[in-house]
């Protein structure tokens, strides 16, 4: 049997120098296919991209170099963008009730009545009325009316 | 041994290309699609196969290389399911 590849130092892929390709194992339960998807969109430019295997139990990844790309370089390089869009993920999941209390508050925020419309006038036990705050930049003394 | 997907076979006798889609990774919609943009360049067939599906590429062009234009056709299809918004 040709020896055609050599065992890559990186663990999860195997490369076949004669064939000019390498296959990168990428386990599901560390990265979703979702993920799978982002790494190969980002090597698309670079290498032709296959997919195969079982997506519940082992997703094969095939990569051929469309120049003259070192196969191992390939490689890492995946490897390296199933990990970055894996933290992107996360890190987008954690940051998801924050956008969405921001959002709702500057929605609320758009529907606040416009300043001076609103009525502060309030009945005084004494008898009088008072009124919250400044009226046309003076302050108003207890028992005037509003 | 390496392991290979054997996905793209080509068959330089006749001219063509083969290329197996697995469903489980592959939106038909998005292949049916992709098929259509590459009938310029390209004659081709559809045929399904239990959870595959096999599409036969046919060069109408001499500057078409048959040896790269299977995995050519796997990256745009690839490229059409993320701007489908299909999956990413």
């Amino acid at each position: 049997m040709t020896k055609k590849s050599a065992k890559s130092p990186v663990d999860n892929t195997e490369t076949d120098r004669e064939g000019n390709y390498l296959i990168v194992s990428v386990n599901p339960k560390i990265y979703s296919l979702d993920i799978v998807y982002y790494a190969a969109y980002v090597l698309m430019d670079r290498a032709y991209i296959t997919l195969g295997g079982d997506p519940g139990k082992e997703i094969l990844v095939e990569l051929r170099p469309q120049s003259n790309t070192d196969l191992e370089t390939l490689g890492r390089e995946f490897n390296n963008e199933l990990l970055n869009y894996a933290v992107y993920m996360k890190q987008s999941a954690k940051n998801q009730r924050l956008r969405e209390a921001i959002l709702q508050r500057v929605l609320l925020t758009n529907l606040a009545p416009p300043e001076g419309k609103t009525d502060g006038s309030v009945n005084d036990t004494k008898g009088g009325t008072k009124t919250r705050g400044k009226k046309h930049g003076k302050k108003i003394k207890k028992g005037q009316g509003g | 041994m390496v392991r290979k997907l054997k996905r793209v076979r080509v068959d330089e006798g006749k001219n063509q290309v083969t290329v197996i889609f697995d469903t489980q990774f592959y939106r038909p919609e998005s292949i049916r699609l992709s098929v259509e943009d590459f009938g310029n360049c390209c004659s081709a067939r559809i045929r399904s196969r239990g959870d595959k599906i096999l599409v036969t590429l046919s060069p109408k062009r001499n500057d078409i290389v048959i040896n790269t234009l299977g995995y050519e056709f796997y990256n745009y299809v690839l490229g059409r399911m993320r701007s489908d918004g299909s999956r990413f």
